[in-house]
């Protein structure tokens, strides 16, 4: 068994299935995919462009993000801002995901109380 | 804004499969990727091709891209990078099966006065036989290359090995490609399924006459020529279509193939066998006794027919050749 193979794989399917949710959070204000990277690396959240980038035209192609290309300064820009129908679905995932997060942490520290 | 040739075709990589409104607008958000990454690297220091590349391996490979924009997963039959030049392929011999086997179908169906339901019947089922049989080849050829990760030109996928974004001067256009393409096809069709059609109609003791302008006989014996004709032909314009410009490989292929498709042409048409001696009675018989011209071009029909097509090989040649070497010295 490759341990460390199949934990990356693990962990890449959790941020495969968080990252639309993280996307939604951020993007209350206009931002840049770019900018977006750095925020969010800032968080300590780190995410390739080559899956963020695809990721938000998906996301916009929904109808949970719409866009705006900025072309009075110096560099023109694709800014990226969370829709009506974005906040709808990121306040029903947000409660979703922390009902589930709080049900598995009860379940880690069952686990955690049986070995003791 | 930092321009470099390298940003441009790995751009061009990634959208030149996207459709047109997409390909802007993702090129131009690509684009301004690209050069916030470099700034960010580089600060105050221009760039150099090191960078450049590093960049741009960072962003993945333009199929990865191309695939992730694509939202395609690779737990499929046939994936990226060969997706896209799988329904390409596709698009292009649905379009020639159709076409030549309508041609061919109707035709056939005109001379052998079959009765017309029948006729539509066949035409129908043929047409839905050929497009089937294409379909279901193409489809194994690309998923066997898929699942082995066999080569296919067109598919460069490294950093190093991207094409050049074509311009507008040296560019090929895709129809002309498909359109060289759909006559090999039809041509092939036509000569190997009913070569019959090429035929004059003459009214003899009061009774219809269909008479071929064809030795059908030596035409079935030389099948393998006819099949030969339409690889060639098929080869030739596969290339321009995969490369889009006149490159060096276009110019290769070219006087290869129409060299061998010359060679060819003058040993099927260069001899007494071709042409149908029952013709030229149907000449006379249609135009009367006083047509010697006419008798005359078509006696020397096979000759005709060879120079012309010589003429178009040595044009496309030529052709061909000053573009490539105009080209790649620029």
């Amino acid at each position: 068994m490759n341990c460390d193979e199949i934990v990356s794989g693990l962990i890449l399917e959790f941020r495969r299935g968080t990252l639309i949710m993280v996307v939604l959070a951020q993007l209350n204000k206009p931002m840049y995919g770019y900018s977006l990277v750095k925020e969010l690396e800032g968080k300590g959240i780190s995410i390739e462009g080559n899956t963020l980038y695809p990721l938000l035209r998906r996301l916009e192609s929904q109808g949970l993000l719409k866009s705006e290309w900025e072309t009075g300064a110096a560099k023109p820009r694709k800014y990226y801002i969370i829709t009506e129908d974005g906040k709808l679905v990121y306040k029903k995932i947000k409660e979703h995901w922390k009902k589930f997060s709080q049900s598995i942490n009860v379940l880690m520290e069952e686990e955690i109380d049986d070995k003791k | 804004m930092i321009k470099n040739d390298l940003i441009d075709r790995y751009i061009y990589a990634v959208t030149k499969h996207m459709k047109s409104a997409m390909k802007k607008d993702v090129a131009a958000e690509l684009e301004t990727i690209i050069q916030d990454m470099l700034e960010e690297r580089c600060e105050d220091v221009t760039p150099t091709e090191r960078d450049i590349k590093v960049v741009l391996t960072e962003l993945g490979t333009p199929n990865e891209l191309a695939s992730k924009y694509k939202g395609e997963t690779q737990d499929c039959l046939i994936g990226q990078p060969y997706y896209s030049l799988y329904v390409y392929v596709l698009k292009i011999v649905t379009v020639c099966i159709s076409g030549g086997m309508l041609l061919a179908q109707i035709m056939a169906a005109l001379t052998s006065h079959t009765i017309w339901y029948i006729a539509i019947y066949r035409t129908i089922g043929g047409i839905f036989g050929g497009i089937l049989t294409g379909f279901a080849f193409v489809t194994l050829l690309f998923a066997f290359f898929y699942k082995k990760g066999i080569k296919v030109d067109g598919l460069n996928d490294g950093i190093d090995s991207l094409p050049p974004v074509p311009q507008k001067t040296n560019r090929i256009s895709k129809a002309n490609a498909i359109v060289g393409i759909a006559f090999s096809v039809t041509f092939t069709l036509v000569f190997l399924v009913c070569p019959q059609i090429l035929c004059i109609a003459f009214v003899k003791n009061g009774a219809s006459v269909y008479e071929p302008l064809f030795n059908l006989e030596y035409i079935r014996q030389t099948w393998y020529f006819i099949l030969a004709f339409g690889i060639l032909g098929v080869a030739r314009e596969s290339v321009r279509l995969i490369d889009g410009s006149y490159t060096k490989r276009v110019m290769l292929v070219t006087i290869i193939t129409n060299l061998i498709d010359g060679a060819l042409t003058i040993i099927w048409l260069l001899n007494d066998k071709i042409m149908n001696p029952n013709f030229f009675e149907g000449i006379e018989q249609l135009f009367g006794e006083n047509t010697e011209v006419i008798s005359q071009v078509f006696i020397q029909f096979n000759k005709v027919f060879l120079a012309i097509i010589i003429f178009a090989l040595g044009i496309n040649c030529i052709e061909t050749v000053i573009k490539a070497l105009k080209y790649s010295r620029k």
